[in-house]
């Protein structure tokens, strides 16, 4: 079943290549758009089922990128012969704009699409603006795909899509997705092999390790992390705090949102982020995550404990170290209440409240959602199309089938079943994060103390909590 | 001699000075013809790469920019033609045809060009949506002639003040309407000045993004919005990026050049005063 499937997978390649040049060429294959990647493998693809009956036209609304829209736009292809009777249009808008012109389309109200892929950070905001459905009763005539579906996509990441509640009780079905991201360790492997250090299990660990293959004066800098003064810095904050058994939140699920930020978690956490500030890139304390993934291709970064990363880190034509990046876990603290905790993220399909066709974008949205299972009217070809466009997936299946090709995948396997969703879930998470993370990069950067940056932080969730009126 | 040691100092410093301006837009187009490796490479290089034309492959095939140049061209062209007959004769009236408080007026006017544009995109995109004229060329068509008329009319305004009085009276006493002295005095006269405000026009709506971003999401997306789906999740495509933009750059090189002694003569002549 593997052989025969990545053989399907790289025929398509190669014809997609052929078609181009008459020359198979790895480098040109990379550049191929994704709606080629999606006609190549759609080309042999006989449907053991085909669903005339369901018809009308779909728009699905999309980020740009490699991870989004071009998937969307690599399974079309597939889809349109199981369906076709239905007309499925992906339209998109630039990756740094989408998330907030979704939730600008949302707040008009705005029946321009049927389906709308988002990131889950955006999951709170649109459930408190009306704009979800539940896709229980859409779901319900389908139990064994459903289960199939349950049983391959690990729990925690699955009921982060169940909102407004998060996690613990699960709320209704938002989103489906098949699109998964966790962060992870990012490191060289042959910097590694060659200092002797095996991959950091613990925080203190990730320091000593970050010390030991610190080189500046050949500009290869051990570490490396978006710590720009925003949310980012709050994400890695909150990544560590997550890791030693801390959050921002006294109990998020049972609604008591009292902040506990200045903790002695949050005391380790600021520790741990300041001792490896000294062995960071210069520019780290600027940078967003493409900063980071550009430091790391060019080979001045050596490793980051805790990064979103990219799969394209991987890719032979993006960098000449593609063989070198390695993904593992992110490291945990080292009390009784630490453990392994990936915060994990993803973007999600949804049917917005007002968008029309619903059997139909369902349909859709089960066959994108359908991974390998081509005896459950999905195709072995879904996931190929997604991979092959540059997407990364949530289906534990598939992440296996792919992971001796993509190292990427192998640390997403590892980090679904300890994940955790990357903040908390409620419209000012954002908010809550970018104050925070103004006061982590204050204390990194020696402008506060570590106690006076966790006491403000503490202080500025409170007064973002009562603002909102949590506490009413 | 003193001249002429004097003369050739300033153009080694105007080179310099062109040198340095040109070396981003050198390094784009470089980057533009560089292997992705090479951009991403520990040293970067000037030279010492095989060119490549993947970018430009990319920029058409996945990023659908030839969609996008035929958006902008024909929302730019448009808007920029509206704009242009509207804001002659209002630059006339508001300059010659004394307007009671016409200097009010013409501040009036352009006054609403110092309104940033976020402030009313949210009202425009609710009307557009209500509408349905949300991802049309249409309303890109609307609120580009909107946007650029009031500041179209304050240079032309600006340039008709300084052409001589003495035509339009001689036209006047030869029975010419208002409508014939524009068109048939003013408009010959006033060349270069329509030019530069012509440019300046198009430039503008050329390089737009908010209104575009907002209005539109697919079919009706123009290059500016399409160059920003070159920069994709936690990673910036240089070279796509880079071929993009200098896509989008020869047009306005091509008009500049095409254009360039009535832009000379309309900037000396104080257009854009």
């Amino acid at each position: 079943m593997k052989d025969r499937d990545i053989q399907a997978h790289d025929n398509a390649m190669k014809r997609i290549a052929h078609h181009r040049k008459g020359e198979v060429s790895r480098r040109r294959m990379m550049q191929t758009s994704a709606a080629a990647v999606g006609a190549a493998l759609a080309a042999d693809f006989v449907p053991k089922t085909v669903h005339a009956d369901v018809g009308g036209t779909i728009v699905h609304f999309a980020s740009s990128g490699k991870r989004l829209a071009n998937s969307l736009r690599a399974v079309k292809p597939l889809f349109d012969k199981v369906f076709p009777n239905v007309t499925l249009e992906v339209v998109s808008k630039p990756m740094s704009e989408a998330l907030t012109q979704i939730n600008t389309y949302m707040r008009s109200k705005s029946d321009a699409f049927d389906v709308i892929t988002q990131d889950h950070a955006q999951f709170a905001a649109l459930d408190a603006m009306g704009a979800l459905t539940d896709m229980g009763p859409y779901i319900e005539p389908f139990p064994e795909w459903y289960e199939d579906y349950k049983q391959d996509v690990p729990q925690r990441y699955r009921h982060m899509w169940n909102v407004p509640k998060g996690p613990a009780p699960p709320g209704y079905v938002a989103a489906l997705a098949p699109d998964g991201n966790a962060m992870m360790t990012f490191y060289r492997r042959d910097v590694f092999e060659k200092a002797g250090i095996k991959v950091p299990v613990t925080w203190d660990e990730a320091v000593e390790a970050a010390k030991e293959i610190h080189d500046p004066e050949h500009e290869r800098y051990a570490y490396c992390a978006a710590m720009a003064r925003n949310f980012w810095a709050g994400y890695q904050f909150y990544g560590i705090l997550r890791s030693w058994g801390g959050d921002y939140f006294a109990d998020e699920v049972n609604g008591d949102w009292t902040p506990t930020i200045e903790s002695e978690e949050g005391y380790q956490s600021l520790r741990i982020l300041t001792e490896l500030q000294k062995y960071a890139h210069p520019g780290s304390a600027n940078f967003g995550e493409d900063e980071v993934n550009q430091t790391f291709a060019q080979g001045h970064a050596l490793y980051s404990p805790l990064t979103w990363g990219t799969a394209t880190l991987n890719d032979p034509t993006y960098s000449e170290f593609h063989e070198d990046w390695h993904m593992d876990l992110t490291p945990k603290g080292n009390t009784p209440k630490s453990d392994h905790r990936a915060l994990t993220g993803g973007f999600g399909q949804f049917m917005p409240t007002w968008g029309g066709n619903r059997e139909t974008a369902f349909a859709w949205i089960k066959f994108l959602n359908s991974g390998d299972r081509e005896d459950l009217d999905g195709s072995p070809l879904i996931a190929d199309a997604i991979v092959g466009a540059g997407g990364q997936l949530s289906r534990a299946s598939t992440l296996s089938r792919w992971a001796d090709r993509k190292p990427f995948f192998v640390g997403l396997q590892k980090a679904y079943p300890v994940c955790v969703v990357n903040a908390p879930v409620i419209p000012e998470a954002y908010a809550i994060m970018g104050a925070v993370g103004e006061e982590v990069a204050d204390a990194v950067n020696n402008i506060k103390s570590t106690e006076d940056a966790l006491k403000d932080a503490n202080k500025r969730t409170k007064r973002i909590m009562e603002d909102s009126g949590y506490y009413d | 001699m003193h001249q002429t040691s004097l003369g050739r100092l300033i153009n080694v410093l105007a080179i310099i000075v062109v040198a340095l301006w040109l070396i981003p837009v050198a390094w784009v187009a470089l980057t533009s013809i560089k292997p992705t490796k090479i951009i991403n490479a520990p040293e970067p290089t000037f030279y010492s790469f095989t060119p490549t034309d993947e970018h430009y492959i990319e920029i058409f095939d996945r990023f659908m920019f030839h969609r996008a140049m035929i958006n902008s061209l024909v929302t730019v062209g448009v808007s920029t033609l509206i704009v242009m007959i509207l804001a002659l004769p209002a630059a006339y009236a508001v300059a010659r045809m004394g307007l009671m408080g016409g200097d009010i007026w013409a501040l009036s006017i352009l006054s609403l060009r110092f309104m940033p544009g976020v402030v009313v995109v949210l009202p425009y995109f609710k009307m557009a949506n209500g509408f349905g004229l949300i991802d049309s060329q249409l309303a890109l068509i609307i609120v580009y002639t909107a946007f650029g008329l009031p500041f179209a009319v304050w240079i032309l305004r600006s340039f008709l003040l300084d052409l001589p009085k003495e035509v339009e009276e001689a036209g006047r006493l030869d029975g010419l309407s208002w409508m014939q002295i524009i068109f048939r005095l003013i408009l010959p006269m006033a060349r270069p000045g329509i030019a530069v405000t012509a440019i300046f026009t198009f430039v503008f709506s050329w390089n737009e993004y908010l209104f575009s971003l907002f209005l539109t999401y697919d079919k009706a997306t123009t290059m500016p919005v399409a160059l920003q789906k070159t920069i994709d999740l936690y990673n910036v495509l240089w070279g796509s990026l880079s071929a993009g933009a200098v896509i989008q750059l020869l047009p306005m090189i091509l008009v500049v050049f095409l254009l360039q002694q009535h832009i000379a003569r309309g900037l000396a002549l104080g257009a854009v005063k």
